[in-house]
């Protein structure tokens, strides 16, 4: 009790919305062309990054995209083969693991069997010669963060997932590092933990405002943790941006496909308006209308992507001239809140609409193999070059 | 029903009887009389009496016991680092052929150890004037070389088998190389160093082939004593020391198994 009386807070930093958009912060985290080969197999490529004080930056990609292999860089386990990175305007390409201000909670947790909850989280203040005393207030400190001061004498052994984790969190807290990387930090619990678990980081990592940067191969929980994300393939990232970015504008097919569910009409221009630019596809009926935002010309062949709850799906026909067609209910993914129809299209693909399941009795009940039509607002589709 | 239930129990007496017997008969016979070891001559505890003015016996006890323990000490520090080498080193040039050798001794005869062993003190004290008489510390070289091979193999399997996310860890946390060795990676395989320094001993305690090659005048151990003495008739004396020795281990193993139970449930 006395532990809670006299907290020393950590100071709560000025947090700026975006800081990426105001050319007067300086980025925090800089990576100029990092790349790592392994026996001359790539597995980071060419990698420039900016992050900024204060983010929760996530790594996304399928597995063996190099996104761990990034963030063991970032550690100092793993030596780049060429490049530089930057942290806090210090040149860190060649620190050792051991001098970097850095703390990593591992995807195992990486907890020392041997030591207990408070002798695990004692063990990096250890390190840095501080008094006994200062030591073990730390340490309760961040017990208290994380809700297991109860268990400081446990070994860890004998916690559960969910508790190791929170041990994990705060040994890489306690340090009061400059940035804190997290390899699948949520990869090990169940999906009721982990979303509660999702928040609750948030929440903490605005408490003490240290810079994270997260791996995971799970988007959802990249989109709705991060500040922003970048998207890696194979060794090279595709797409730096905030989730609404990342979602509403992705800039090729990979990443749509990538995050969420997305429906891809290919297709070549057939006329430039000052508004609006003309597409025809093979696979559709009607031509497709997309607001003029590519410098692709006349004749040169485009991706259009069109997310499935951009999609209206109804029994009556629509009146204008593009952006819709006719199908045939093939399939519906019933998902309680929403659901998903599978509509066959005359060409043979098929096409996703989603529904919001507002009522709980549908008053307009679609149902297999039922005749619809499908449409869609041309602001609405995004024009893919790659 | 009851032949197939009984089959089973038999085959397992015939089993215990041809562990354990030997060492039981041992043990009755210590306690005989009679001045032969195979004739029963009433119950004594007079080799034990003799056993204890035996100071020869003793002496040679306390060699074995000192050449156990440094050799033991020796063999897991070298495996230990030769393990490291092995297992935590970026591979280098001659890794294949440097594993292979750590782990020769445990085909290699004995006897050609012991042999190749003596040439090479004899030579050696030709050259550079050491050692000058074997004892000792030539047999515990001798030892060391044979149980570091079996050091080798125990904590090598371990350390192979580490999860390295704990020693990076470690490192991520401000412990430079050293430290996390000293505070992360030796506590958690001790058992297997342990295991490795308690067969190391065992070894040598009972080793009788490199020792004789390697030893001197005035540096007789344990088992050569014994051995010498076998040619010569056994001697009930020698009945009452194993006992001695099969009762001390005992002890130990029922020590530790105590010092276990009363762990667990903390």
């Amino acid at each position: 009790m006395d532990r809670q009386k006299k907290p020393t807070k950590p100071k709560r930093p000025k947090i700026t919305l975006e800081p990426w958009q105001n050319s007067k912060i300086e980025p925090y985290i800089v990576l100029k062309n990092l790349s790592k080969n392994y026996d001359g197999v790539p597995a980071v490529q060419d990698c420039t990054l900016d992050i900024y004080e204060g983010e929760f930056y996530s790594l996304l990609g399928a597995s063996g995209c190099g996104k761990s292999t990034l963030l063991r860089l970032l550690a100092g386990f793993e030596k780049p083969s060429s490049g530089k990175l930057f942290i806090g305007g210090q040149d860190m390409t060649h620190v050792p693991s051991y001098n970097r201000p850095v703390n990593m909670m591992f995807q195992s947790y990486a907890l020392f069997p041997h030591m207990s909850v408070e002798q695990n989280i004692a063990f990096g203040l250890k390190q840095e010669g501080l008094p006994r005393e200062e030591i073990k207030n730390r340490v309760y400190e961040v017990l208290d963060l994380v809700q297991m001061s109860r268990f400081s004498k446990r070994h860890p052994n004998r916690l559960s997932g969910g508790q190791q984790q929170r041990v994990a969190l705060a040994r890489s807290l306690v340090k009061r590092p400059k940035l804190i990387l997290l390899d699948e930090p949520m990869a090990a619990l169940d999906q009721k933990l982990r979303e509660e678990t999702q928040f609750e980081l948030v929440n903490i990592q605005e408490k003490v405002g240290i810079t994270f940067i997260m791996v995971t191969h799970d988007q959802e929980e990249a989109m709705t943790m991060s500040s922003r994300l970048a998207i890696m393939e194979e060794g090279w990232i595709q797409q730096i941006g905030t989730p609404h970015e990342i979602y509403e504008f992705p800039n090729s097919a990979y990443v749509a496909d990538f995050i969420g569910s997305i429906n891809l009409f290919e297709g070549v221009i057939t006329g430039v308006t000052k508004e609006m630019v003309n597409i025809k596809c093979p696979m559709l009926s009607h031509t497709l209308s997309v607001p003029t935002n590519t410098t692709v010309p006349i004749g040169g062949s485009v991706t259009v992507a069109v997310r499935p709850e951009k999609l209206e799906i109804g029994i009556d026909k629509p009146t204008y001239k593009h952006n819709w067609e006719e199908g045939i209910i093939e399939d519906i993914g019933y998902y309680g809140d929403m659901s998903i129809y599978h509509v066959k299209l005359p060409s043979g693909q098929t096409v996703m609409a989603s529904l919001l399941n507002l009522d709980r009795i549908s008053i307009q009940q679609l149902t297999w193999n039922q005749s619809v039509y499908v449409s869609w607002q041309p602001e609405n589709s995004i024009i893919l070059t790659t | 029903m009851l032949k197939s239930n009984l089959f089973p129990k038999i085959i397992l007496g015939i089993g215990l009887c041809f562990l354990y017997l030997p060492i039981l008969i041992i043990i009755f016979y210590s306690f005989n009389a009679a001045n032969f070891t195979s004739i029963w001559g009433g119950f004594s505890t007079r080799w034990y009496y003799e056993l204890f003015q035996d100071t020869y016996l003793w002496q040679a006890a306390w060699t074995s016991l000192k050449i156990a323990f440094t050799s033991a000490t020796l063999a897991t520090f070298l495996g230990t680092l030769a393990s490291l080498a092995l297992t935590r080193f970026s591979p280098f040039k001659g890794q294949r052929l440097f594993s292979s050798l750590t782990i020769a001794p445990l085909v290699m005869p004995e006897i050609i150890i012991g042999l190749s062993l003596l040439l090479l003190f004899v030579s050696l004290n030709i050259c550079i004037g050491w050692p000058s008489k074997r004892g000792f510390w030539t047999i515990c070289i001798g030892h060391t070389t044979l149980s570091m091979a079996y050091v080798v193999a125990i904590v090598r399997v371990r350390l192979s088998h580490f999860d390295k996310t704990i020693e990076e860890a470690a490192l991520d946390l401000g412990a430079k190389p050293l430290r996390v060795l000293t505070f992360i990676t030796l506590p958690i395989i001790s058992p297997a160093l342990f295991a490795g320094w308690l067969l190391a001993f065992m070894l040598s305690f009972d080793d009788v082939v490199i020792s004789s090659f390697t030893s001197g005048a005035g540096s007789t151990t344990l088992p050569m004593v014994i051995f010498s003495r076998i040619r010569t008739g056994i001697s009930p004396e020698i009945n009452a020391f194993a006992t001695l020795f099969i009762a001390t281990i005992t002890l130990i193993i029922l020590l530790l198994a105590w010092v276990k139970l009363r762990k667990q449930p903390v």
